[in-house]
């Protein structure tokens, strides 16, 4: 077996060539991470001390009976504020980053800024982007997640703007929202005329870099 | 000329910034870093941003190397680190589709290339399947033919660690694949 499995090993995971592309593609990422290039760390640390550790069955044996009351309270939360007439509050940011995590095709490929905020006023949704982005900022395009995270009972749209910053992928949220006032930028997520937005980014260490999108500086 | 440097020199001029030295050293190294990209992460697309990471890296950082490790394991570093980083987004469905078109392409006996197939799909999934160190350690040893020296070095661990998550990474293949070898095996041993 350990003969077998050595042979099948080297030979299903044996090296491979590069693709063509690759040099052009990092000559054009590399321009584009001028800015950032700036603030890159140091060397490279040795690898072991990253290594993530994803053994979570202890964590699981003692956590689930903790997660079932925390399901049931937010169950009974939302039944609650169903019953009150009050549509709970939609998690956009959290629905940000798991938009990133499962990526899906954009519906319009268009890195241009006016053809976006087109394309998501037939969504039902007025999102006015800068006409000039920072360097590093490339739009991608747009697409509309239906139902997803609406309120219940209401047939809702959620727009996602998916842009590259650098290397790193980003993606900005827009949403209708009920009535109440107008909130702060915080936690990369905000509230205004009568719109929810969140971002999100899939560089872990500089999240706020997704907000290169409208703000030309940080 | 650039093409008859030693590495040393190579390097050297790319800490200097010489255009045409980065190139050398991207042509040097592409399909090593490629190649633990893609059998790490097991998506081609994936592949190619993990590549393209290592390389912006690898330009950006180049001043900060000293020589104090062989530059191909600082590379290698640079690369594993990208791969370690990186959270794994979506199921791949667009490299399966290309796998089944390529077998529904080719001449010949098709029978004997979807068994390939199979064996191929099954002994990648099985060390997708593994933790990430036991995977890069799997990726490192039979991707790129490391000793066990050299992936400590690029894994920052002793020695003993390397062949403890080596012998791990082939006890958990050997239980995923059991079923396959029993029916497979007698074949190709």
């Amino acid at each position: 077996m350990s003969e077998w499995l050595d042979l099948q090993l080297s030979h299903q995971m044996a090296a491979v060539e590069a693709p063509e592309g690759l040099w052009d593609r990092i000559q054009s990422a590399n321009r584009m991470q001028s800015a950032d290039r700036m603030q890159s760390a140091a060397g490279p640390r040795p690898a072991r001390s990253r290594v993530p550790r994803l053994d979570f069955s202890g964590w699981f044996n003692s956590a689930w009976p903790i997660a079932a009351i925390l399901t049931l309270m937010a169950a009974a939360g939302t039944l609650w504020l169903v019953a009150k007439g009050e549509a709970p509050a939609l998690d956009l940011r959290q629905l940000a980053i798991e938009q990133l995590r499962n990526a899906e095709p954009v519906e319009l490929h268009s890195s241009d800024p006016a053809q976006i905020s087109a394309w998501m006023r037939r969504a039902g949704l007025d999102v006015k982007l800068p006409s000039e982005t920072a360097a590093t900022v490339r739009l991608v395009g747009a697409r509309v997640i239906e139902k997803r995270g609406a309120r219940i009972g209401d047939r809702q749209y959620i727009g996602e703007i998916l842009y590259k910053v650098g290397p790193d992928t980003a993606t900005l949220l827009v949403a209708r929202a009920g009535s109440g006032p107008d909130g702060g930028h915080r936690h990369l997520a905000w509230r205004s005329r009568g719109q929810s937005y969140a971002l999100a980014s899939s560089n872990s260490e500089r999240p706020d870099a997704a907000c290169l999108l409208c703000h030309a500086s940080l | 000329m650039v093409l008859e440097r030693s590495e040393r020199e190579l390097v050297e001029a790319c800490q200097r910034g010489e255009r045409d030295a980065f190139r050398v050293l991207f042509e040097a190294y592409k399909d090593r870093v490629y190649s633990i990209a893609l059998r790490f992460s097991g998506d081609n697309a994936l592949a190619m941003d993990l590549a393209q990471d290592t390389f912006l890296k690898l330009f950006s950082c180049i001043r900060e190397f000293r020589g104090d490790s062989a530059f191909s394991t600082w590379v290698y570093r640079l690369v594993v680190n990208s791969c370690l980083d990186h959270k794994r987004r979506s199921w791949r469905l667009i490299p399966i589709a290309d796998e089944l078109l390529a077998v529904l392409r080719a001449p010949g006996d098709s029978l004997h290339a979807l068994l390939e197939t199979e064996m191929r799909d099954r002994v990648r999934a099985a060390v997708e399947k593994l933790t990430p160190d036991l995977r890069m350690a799997t990726v490192l040893r039979y991707t790129e033919g490391l000793s066990y020296d050299q992936m400590a070095e690029v894994l920052g661990c002793s020695t003993g660690t390397v062949a403890s998550r080596l012998n791990r990474a082939h006890k958990a293949l050997e239980r995923r694949l059991a079923h396959f070898v029993s029916t497979q095996g007698a074949r190709h041993v």
